[in-house]
């Protein structure tokens, strides 16, 4: 085989080069879990121990049922839901300040299409661990109703692209000031508040709540208390509304985020700050 | 794509010009600006490089060779000026520019250390729009080429430099580019190594009719390489031509004569110095710098009968690194370096 490999250049329809791209970096990530097999194996581990921190909380201070599969509920999900926020922000500055972005960018893919793929493995692992902390509740006596666990995995797969739009405005952040996690990191503190993690939204005072509905975790979350809790809290929206709401960030937050993600590469290309 | 001048022609640059500029005001306040004023990295650079050729681009730190390298691959863009690779903007067009140019940065750290050899390079095949039966063919055909079959599956962490050089020269040449841009190819490799790489890329070359950007600070490997030369400075091209051409021109061989004795050789010294040299006593060594114009029989002759005393006589090239030293010293861009 010599130059006649390949003879020109090849055009690739649009769809195969998500896909190239998507199946490079879930290669990549599958890669990487295999090259640190005690790290991967105990970060799944992990997620035992604040399973066992709430049981006992909410032992010690005599909650019911219900009140421990709420916390549990909303700490799993904002857990399964932070990688998909953070993931990228660092994958990127590792990948920055490793020198292996430059030779990801000077393949011949789209560039838009690069965050987006670079967060899939990461967001599906959250949403393993997410489960396996339901899981491991529910093996401690937390009552879940099995029956809407479809709906209620598909309510976490569109919090995770949700939070994947987000992060991926984080990451546009990062290519021009070398820095993403302040953004993300009061984003996402924020969101634990907002989105009720340990608390229905209807306990925070309306001038604080109104914050609430522009954070992906409060419809995630309320969503899926409604649909795995026997008795979940009285919230206003029903767990379809929450998710109609949760496909239109999606769909608005990705645009928004792929339309800046794509202006702040070529500001930094223009400015030759793109992994200085 | 668009038929771009003579069909030899690969890269084409005209008249690339690169100015950084600090970042707003406003922008320090997230990141220091790394630059506090306009910088040309760039300043109207001509260049060609032609199927089957090595361009060795040569100059001190900042001098413009990693901006050039970066606009073609389309990791920056240009302030003005046009870059084409095969008839190709490299502004407007970069994802395809980038299908037939392969890039071998500097450093290892690009690599994926815990991955293997092979691991590395379906990553970028895949990237690349590489089916798996192409992978299947083309991941050995590379790895032949840069002598690393035996180390496909080895993790890279536990290659040699050399050996991590080569696997940056295969991940480059996986797609099949007419174009590599090479950065630095040898930076942290060994001497015997680094001509090893070098001859690897001059037979690659050969073989595939490559057009070839490489810059290198090792100066016997530029001269080595046989190859065209564009000598950089401060983002200006001073000198554009081949290594051959410049010798001709700007070489000034040195002369060394060992005479019978001390004497003598303050007496030569002396005559050489009438004459116009510059010449240097160490010894019963003297050593003089010929100009231009002298040959080594006008030297002899003007030292008349003190000619019978010279034991040994030998000419001594000007190494590249001088030759390179002259013409930044000459102050202005000199013949030869237009483009052609």
């Amino acid at each position: 085989m010599t130059r006649s490999y390949p003879s020109s250049v090849r055009d690739r329809a649009f769809a195969r080069k998500v896909a190239d791209t998507i199946s490079a970096y879930v290669r990549i990530d599958l890669v990487e879990e295999r090259m640190f097999p005690a790290s991967t194996i105990l970060r799944y581990f992990a997620v035992i121990f604040p399973v066992l921190l709430y049981y006992f909380q909410a032992n010690f201070f005599q909650m019911s049922d219900d009140a421990y599969t709420l916390i549990l509920v909303g700490a799993a999900i904002t857990a399964g839901l932070q990688d998909a926020l953070t993931a990228l922000t660092q994958r990127l500055q590792f990948a920055q300040e490793r020198g292996t972005l430059e030779t990801y960018l000077v393949e011949p893919v789209p560039w838009a299409l690069i965050p987006m793929a670079m967060n899939i493995w990461r967001s599906l692992t959250g949403a393993m661990l997410a489960c396996l902390m339901v899981f491991f509740g529910w093996l401690l006596g937390a009552p879940i109703r099995g029956e809407n666990l479809p709906a209620a995995l598909l309510i976490l797969f569109l919090g995770i692209a949700a939070c994947n739009a987000i992060g991926t405005l984080a990451a546009s952040f990062l290519i021009l000031f070398k820095r993403g996690e302040p953004v993300i990191m009061l984003y996402s503190l924020a969101a634990g508040v907002l989105g009720g993690t340990l608390f229905p939204i209807s306990v925070l005072p309306d001038y604080v709540r109104w914050a609430s509905y522009l954070v992906p975790h409060a419809y995630v979350i309320s969503a899926e208390r409604q649909l795995l809790m026997a008795n979940p809290p009285h919230d206003a929206l029903s767990p379809l509304m929450n998710g109609v709401i949760l496909a239109v960030f999606v769909v608005v937050g990705f645009a928004i985020a792929l339309y800046l993600f794509d202006r702040a590469l070529n500001i930094a290309r223009k400015w030759g700050i793109l992994s200085i | 794509m668009a038929v771009y001048g003579n069909n030899r022609d690969v890269i084409v640059l005209q008249g690339l010009t690169k100015r950084y500029d600090p970042t707003p005001t406003w922008m320090r306040v997230f990141a220091r600006s790394h630059i506090t004023e306009p910088v040309f990295a760039l300043n109207g650079v001509d260049l060609v490089v032609r199927a089957g050729e090595i361009c060795a681009i040569v100059g001190p730190n900042g001098a413009g060779k990693t901006s050039l390298f970066r606009i073609i691959v389309g990791l920056t863009t240009a302030t003005s000026g046009s870059g084409h690779v095969l008839g190709l903007d490299v502004a407007t067009e970069s994802e395809r520019v980038r299908q037939v140019v392969g890039w071998m940065p500097s450093e290892d750290r690009s690599l994926l250390m815990r991955a293997t050899c092979r691991e590395n390079l379906l990553l970028h095949g895949r990237l690349q729009g590489m089916r798996k039966h192409e992978m299947a063919q083309r991941i050995p055909h590379v790895l032949e080429q840069v002598n690393l079959i035996p180390q496909a599956d080895a993790v890279v962490a536990s290659l040699s430099a050399g050996m991590k050089a080569r696997l940056r020269l295969a991940r480059a040449l996986l797609p099949g580019p007419r174009a590599l841009i090479l950065d630095e190819p040898t930076g942290a490799v060994d001497p015997i190594a680094a001509h090893g790489l070098l001859t690897l890329i001059m037979d690659l070359v050969a073989q595939e009719q490559l057009a070839v950007l490489i810059s290198s600070h090792r100066l016997e490997e530029i001269e080595a390489l046989q190859s065209q030369a564009l000598l950089m400075e401060k983002g200006r091209v001073r000198y554009h031509g081949d290594l051959g051409t410049l010798r001709e021109q700007y070489e000034r061989p040195e002369l060394e004569m060992v005479l019978v004795d001390e004497q003598i050789a303050n007496w030569v010294m002396t005559t050489l110095t009438g004459s116009g040299l510059n010449p240097v006593l160490d010894g019963i060594t003297v050593r003089c710098r010929l100009t231009g114009k002298d040959s080594v029989g006008e030297v002899l002759a003007a030292l008349g009968p003190y000619a019978s005393h010279v034991q040994h006589v030998r000419e001594i090239p000007m190494p590249l690194r001088d030759l390179i030293a002259h013409v930044y010293q000459s102050g202005s861009d000199l013949a030869g370096s237009s483009a052609r």
